[in-house]
């Protein structure tokens, strides 16, 4: 109780309450508005964040990843146009719905689902993450390095594409991380002689490049005006019967449940959740011919499975120190600019913090409640802003987030470099959110890696027989061999759902 | 029996081609640090580790392209490659770099967007104008004046 009073104390800084309800609010627009995720708008924003207290910074930019998990769902109900990677299941049953004149009903359905998992998510996190910190508290460094390989290879094995192209992002992401100059031996790595280099090749730049430049270079021309003939909704066509509602609940508790698990699991995010939670409810429900046609379970499970997930992504990277996803992996980054080093001490050391986090998530989760359900036509004016007036915008503060890190002309170069670059490795087919997290993760590998060499006099057994290093490699390997195993079977049940989608 | 050749995905066979390249080339680039010893591993021996995995990652992928024929989904593989579009964004952001250490960040996002917008070339000029002005006007309110980021508006 005490936590929460601390936690409820910090959010009662004005400034802090501030950028919580400025930060959802950024992500309910950008969730919102198709083209444009989360990813590259957490990157965009961080060099803002460090002109402010730290907690601020964590608080906002948390705002920003839950928050487009509401908006997600408002293009694809109405649009048939996923707003955000997560919300892209929210399609199937949604625009069913809209297209029979209940499109105020999918959206009531879709916030309150997207409501009920927040809420769920938050309470995971909030039991579970210093539990888990306090068990980490005993890790030492091996510990740490098997850690950083379950994540990689979960984010690299879990997931549509390739297992090879992904294990392949996933290690150029670490290759990449070894650029700049190496804390040990003050060697500059991979530098080719520019000092530009030496510091390493930025997060903000690589993101912004990956996500927000290739982004726009795939959907210019591709997204293309939109019919915006949606019609006025108003309160009270929103409220589904009483039946349906009481139908609701098991599959919202299911989904949650689900995003929870997923969400926790480090490398894999709020996408994958939504995919899953639909493939649950499909076969546990008794009509299962009902899915894709409008129905309301089909909207209530994935939505409230994302929410879930984008809170418990939290909970490795605030107890562990290894984000749930990618998104989440840049803000890691942004505590390790702030001087926080993530990890077990993070609770100990900084309650304020973490709790002060807490709380934004529960006010964040009621005001985006209170944007979403009345000002509903707000948002849906904002989805005619045609992409053609969007992507130069974007663009722009693209540059201006990169110029701003260090008033450097070469990382816009840069992140122009690895714009290009993402949007071939796209073509191929190459997954870019493993190449982030390998990014991310790599200073922390290598680190770890040496220490438990050095700890242990260059014996390599002492990943395996440690016990707790032991089982969480035991249980990498396990991960490994089942979704091998289990790839050609999950094959085809992936491919009718993105038939369905497309319809 | 049907050729075998024909079930390779040759797209994805050269793609494994690059992917064992780029592993090569770190192999190439970790080999010119020291590997260290065991106890005290070097400079070179991660990036050796992780460049090696890479080379074996390539392989991995041609494999699957042998095994496996991917069915074509909803990427971008299959449209025809948007060299308007690559060319003007690209044109756009180092319009930018180049523009802003000179003229100043006003400049830099008016060429920006000047050029962006012809990737599309749906809009008239005169949005393009409006747009430029607004988006230039918002960046030097928020980020100059009121988050007070160290940028030049325009150079004298």
């Amino acid at each position: 109780m005490d936590n929460i009073a601390l936690g409820l104390s910090v959010m009662l800084n004005l400034s802090t309450l501030g950028y919580c309800v400025l930060g959802v609010t950024v992500g309910m627009f950008i969730g919102v508005l198709p083209g444009l995720g989360p990813l590259a708008t957490v990157g965009m924003l961080l060099p803002l964040t460090f002109y402010v207290p730290q907690t601020d910074a964590i608080v906002m930019l948390a705002g920003i990843y839950y928050g487009s998990m509401y908006g997600g769902s408002t293009a694809a109900i109405l649009l048939n146009l996923p707003g955000t990677a997560g919300a892209a299941v929210t399609c199937l049953d949604g625009n069913p719905l809209a297209k029979s004149g209940r499109a105020g009903v999918a959206l009531f359905t879709a916030t309150l689902s997207s409501f009920f998992g927040g809420i769920f998510g938050l309470i995971v996190v909030a039991s579970f993450t210093p539990l888990l910190a306090s068990v980490a508290l005993s890790f030492g460094s091996p510990e740490y390095a098997s850690l950083i390989v379950l994540g990689l290879l979960a984010a690299a094995m879990v997931g549509n594409a390739s297992k090879g192209k992904s294990l392949a992002m996933a290690l150029f992401g670490l290759l990449l991380a070894m650029v700049g100059t190496d804390p040990n031996s003050g060697v500059d790595r991979m530098t080719f002689g520019l000092l530009s280099l030496a510091d390493g090749v930025n997060l903000v730049v690589v993101t912004t490049g990956l996500f927000g430049i290739a982004e726009v270079l795939a959907n210019v021309g591709r997204i293309g005006a939109r019919d915006a003939q949606v019609a006025r909704i108003r309160m009270r066509d929103m409220l589904p019967t009483a039946r349906e509602a009481r139908g609701a609940i098991f599959p919202a508790l299911r989904g949650s449940s689900i995003g929870a698990i997923l969400g926790i699991l480090p490398g894999t995010g709020a996408a994958l959740a939504t995919f899953v939670a639909y493939a649950v409810e499909k076969r546990t429900s008794k009509t299962p011919d009902r899915f894709g046609k409008g129905a309301l379970e089909g909207i209530v499970a994935p939505e409230s499975a994302n929410n879930s997930a984008a809170q418990t992504a939290f909970v490795p990277t605030l107890s562990l120190g290894i984000p749930g996803d990618a998104i989440v992996a840049i803000m890691l980054g942004a505590l390790i600019i702030h001087g926080i080093v993530p990890g077990p001490q993070l609770i100990r050391d900084h309650p304020d913090l973490f709790w002060g986090l807490i709380v934004s998530f529960l006010i964040g989760n009621v005001v985006l409640l209170f944007l979403n359900l009345p000002l509903i036509g707000l948002w849906v004016r904002i989805l005619r802003i045609p992409y053609a007036a969007l992507y130069p915008a974007i663009l722009v503060f693209i540059c201006v987030g990169v110029f701003s890190i260090r008033s450097s002309v070469f990382d816009v170069a840069v992140a122009t470099v690895f714009g290009l670059g993402g949007y071939v490795m796209r073509r191929h087919g190459f997954p870019t959110a493993p190449l982030l997290l390998g990014l991310v993760l790599g200073p922390l590998l290598e680190q770890n890696f040496r220490r438990s060499l050095m700890l242990s006099r260059g014996d390599l057994m002492t990943f395996v027989e440690r016990p707790i290093s032991g089982a969480i490699l035991a249980l990498t390997l396990l991960i490994i061999i089942f979704l091998l195993g289990s790839e050609l079977r999950r094959r085809r049940p992936r491919g009718q759902l993105r038939k369905e989608g497309q319809r | 029996m049907p050729n075998k050749l024909a079930a390779i995905d040759w797209r994805d066979a050269s793609v494994a081609v690059a992917v064992m390249a780029l592993g090569l080339t770190g192999v190439v680039l970790a080999s010119r640090y020291s590997l260290g010893e065991m106890r005290n591993i070097g400079p070179g021996a991660f990036p050796m580790i992780v460049s090696v995995l890479i080379l074996l990652a390539g392989g991995l992928i041609a494999i699957e392209s042998v095994v496996m024929r991917r069915e074509e989904g909803d990427d971008l593989s299959a449209e025809p490659v948007p060299y308007r579009v690559l060319l003007f964004v690209t044109a756009g952001l180092l319009a930018f770099a180049l523009l802003t250490p000179v003229a100043g960040a006003v400049p830099g996002i008016l060429a920006c967007i000047l050029l962006a917008a012809m990737a599309d070339g749906s809009l008239r000029l005169w949005q393009v104008a409006v747009l430029a002005a607004l988006v230039a006007g918002f960046c030097a309110l928020v980020f100059v004046v009121l988050l007070k980021l160290p940028m030049t508006l325009v150079t004298w």
